[in-house]
């Protein structure tokens, strides 16, 4: 029988990054002021943490992690949500990497601001 | 009779061009300043300039623009040594302007006739003068001083220690330059005026004596002709160095000579820096005079050797509008801001410039879970920190339950945020929106009293909610009311205990004796060391620090704190708490905790984390 079976799963596209076209000069330029940001393991204890994630949809490692991978950076509304952020700094407390994530927020906050200035604040 | 002209010689020219230089820029920028102030500001102006403050404003110049005396209450060989240039300076000028109108008879004259005053008038003759203390007595004692003091700096410059500062600030080239001047100004002032006196037999007993030994040296006869040569030269260099430092002096740190004074003034009448009068803030820039009085007591000063990060350095950058990243380098925990001679607000200044930087946040708190319907006496905000430190909340409900209180846990999920992070990152517009919805929510909720864990929540309600009909309180002064009011008891133990004063507890909201007063309810005896409180390293103010320079802060701290050999670390933070734990060999409790052990009679020691990671280690070795 021709098309797609239902075998009681999904495949999701493939999330292969498209090197070619991919844009990481923002995890540059980030990795370039806040250096012990390699040093994350995305462990997600800066979320789990997070008030402001409780509150709204704001994940703060699946931001940086998207920036690393430099995915959908133009579409995803990233540094709209940050501005919910309330640099707190919770996040950095609980590092295990005792990376300056307070900083590396402000740091992402300022490098997109273009983009917020675009979209509506959440 | 009156001379129809003034006495004139082409070398006074240098000096009238480097003054009026000097006399136009300020000018300029007073206009600048003025101009540049909210309307707020200006009607403050407008308001106090005719009432009493305006005598106040000058009686705080006289006493500490020119007697310094701020400095001498923090160490008394430096404020000797700005007292005296600064005073003694002064001095010369009032004396030598007396003098000239005496001897003249003329009022109006041109500046330099008084500046140059011993050049077209010699004075008295030597040695009669130096047992008449008239004005030529009187200006030798003032130029003896302001060179005691010129020494001092110089004794400074090279070996600060001396003068107790481990360190010195560290100058730009101009500055270099207008330093030089500062300090060939003097003895250069001194030989000409000997060589003159010399020259002419006349002089008291500091330029006479030298104006005599000049002049015997150079011939053995009593001649008194072979000086004349060098009067002149002499003069045009005096009047040259000084037409260096004044045209130098505007762009240095020697702009505060003006610049303070006017910022006397205008903080007299009221006005603060703020981001709606950048004329204020520009003058508090020049009104700093980079003494380096603040950059030992900057713990940054011994975790980031090396960095020019302090205050004066900071002040200096935004003055010459460099785009550094310096602003970010500081953990506001505003020991600089307290010795600050000058009194300029350091703390704020750094908060606006990081406005500058970083954009508005829109962040928003929503819902509470947690409230109910029910009115009670007491809030209980335990803060974003106190929700990382758990044993603090519950030995607070433990303390609530045992007092019989009636009270309800605001952010039991720990979803509320006080605004203060936003605001020390710069975002002010973010914390304000937080602000309005929390204070909206403390005065819905009916209670009379707000008690808080954390002394940055703290701080933040008392300095910028407006809470009418409730009472914000530590909870360090909670729990010593509930003592002082029989409604729990504690014993006093044993053990040797140390207080560590957080931050925004004692300098920033001047919560100081209650902790102090709880230690000794708790703790036989007291071995806190008797310094001005230092900073734990966990700063909020500093996001821009790695975990390296932050344990550095805190080891340097703690080791300042248990020089005494105490058994515990008491704070009153959870920021601190959290922040010392992972690196002192000493338990850190909270009072909360420490009272809470108490009311359950439990042992009243807690483990340090590295006693819990060796016996995790031996239990997984067996």
């Amino acid at each position: 029988m021709a098309g797609k079976k239902n075998f009681g799963f999904e495949r999701h596209a493939g999330r292969q990054i498209d090197l070619d076209h991919a844009d990481n000069s923002l995890a540059t330029e980030l990795a370039e002021v806040v250096s012990a940001w390699s040093a994350c393991i995305s462990c997600g204890s800066c979320a789990a943490t997070c008030p402001a994630g409780q509150n709204v949809g704001f994940n703060f490692r699946r931001l940086h992690y998207k920036i690393k991978l430099s995915l959908e950076v133009e579409t995803d509304n990233y540094p709209s949500l940050l501005t919910s952020c309330l640099l707190c700094g919770k996040c950095q407390l609980v590092c295990p990497r005792g990376i300056p994530t307070r900083y590396l927020s402000i740091q992402i906050m300022q490098k997109t601001k273009h983009y917020a200035e675009v979209i509506p604040p959440v | 009779m009156q001379k129809l002209f003034h006495p004139f010689d082409p070398f006074v020219l240098l000096f009238t061009i480097g003054f009026s230089f000097v006399g136009i820029f300020f000018l300029y920028k007073l206009i600048r300043w003025i101009e540049r102030l909210s309307d707020k500001d200006t009607e403050l102006l407008n308001n106090s300039i005719f009432t009493v403050k305006t005598w106040q404003a000058l009686k705080e110049v006289i006493w500490e623009s020119l007697l310094h005396r701020k400095i001498f209450g923090i160490n008394k060989r430096l404020g000797y040594m700005h007292m005296s240039l600064a005073f003694g300076w002064f001095m010369l000028i009032l004396i030598g302007n007396v003098e000239s109108i005496y001897y003249s008879g003329r009022f109006f004259k041109p500046i330099y006739i008084s500046v140059f005053w011993r050049f077209f008038d010699p004075g008295p003759s030597f040695p009669q003068a130096v047992y008449q203390p008239g004005f030529a007595f009187w200006m030798d004692f003032f130029l003896l001083l302001v060179l005691s003091g010129l020494a001092l700096a110089i004794i400074k410059r090279f070996r600060s220690v001396w003068l107790g500062l481990k360190q010195t600030t560290r100058q730009r080239p101009v500055d270099r330059l207008a330093l030089t001047a500062l300090w060939l100004i003097f003895p250069i002032r001194l030989l000409a005026e000997s060589a003159t006196c010399g020259a002419n037999g006349t002089g008291s007993f500091l330029t006479g004596t030298l104006g005599h030994l000049m002049s015997s040296a150079l011939s053995p006869e009593p001649s008194f002709l072979s000086l004349e040569p060098f009067v002149l030269p002499l003069w045009w260099a005096y009047s040259s160095v000084l037409l260096l430092f004044f045209v130098t002096l505007p762009f240095t740190r020697y702009a505060h000579i003006p610049s303070e004074a006017v910022l006397i003034f205008l903080r007299k009448y009221g006005i603060r820096v703020s981001r709606e009068s950048p004329g204020y803030t520009d003058l508090s820039t020049y009104s700093c005079s980079s003494c380096g009085v603040c950059i030992d007591p900057c713990q940054l000063s011994d975790a980031l050797p090396g960095r020019q990060v302090q205050s004066n350095y900071f002040v200096k950058s935004i003055r010459h509008h460099e785009h550094t990243d310096i602003q970010w380098d500081c953990m506001q925990c505003s020991r600089c801001e307290k010795v600050c001679p000058v009194g300029l607000e350091l703390m704020t200044m750094r908060q606006l410039s990081r406005t500058d930087m970083a954009m508005g946040s829109k962040s928003t708190i929503i819902g509470h879970p947690g409230r109910n319907g029910q009115a009670h006496r007491i809030l209980y905000f335990a803060g974003c920190m106190t929700h990382l430190t758990p044993s603090i909340i519950r030995s607070m409900s433990q303390i609530f339950d045992q007092a019989g209180s009636s009270w309800q846990f605001y952010d039991p999920d720990g979803l509320a945020c006080c605004g203060r992070p936003l605001k020390l990152a710069g975002q002010s517009e973010g914390a304000n929106r937080i602000k309005e919805q929390l204070q909206a929510d403390f005065l819905a909720s009916g209670a009379e009293l707000l008690v808080t864990s954390c002394p940055i929540c703290y701080r933040m309600f008392n300095e910028d909610y407006i809470l009418p009909g409730m009472k914000v309180l530590h909870h360090t002064q909670y729990i010593l009311e509930l003592i002082e009011w029989k409604r729990i008891r504690v014993d006093q133990n044993k053990l040797t205990a140390a207080y560590h004063e957080p931050c925004e507890l004692g300098r920033g909201s001047g919560v100081i004796s209650e902790p102090r007063e709880l230690m000794s309810k708790l703790y036989q005896k007291d071995t806190t060391p008797d310094i001005e409180g230092l900073c734990c390293g966990g700063s909020l103010g500093a996001p821009g620090l790695d975990l390296v320079t932050r344990r550095a802060v805190a080891r340097g701290a703690l080791g300042e704190l248990t020089s005494g050999k105490p058994d515990v670390l008491i704070t009153a933070c959870p920021l601190c708490k959290k922040t010392f734990g992972p690196v002192s060999e000493i338990p850190v409790m909270d009072f909360a905790e420490a009272v809470a052990r108490s009311l359950t009679g439990g042992s009243v020691l807690p483990e340090t984390s590295k006693s819990l990671k060796t016996r995790h280690k031996q239990q997984v070795a067996v």
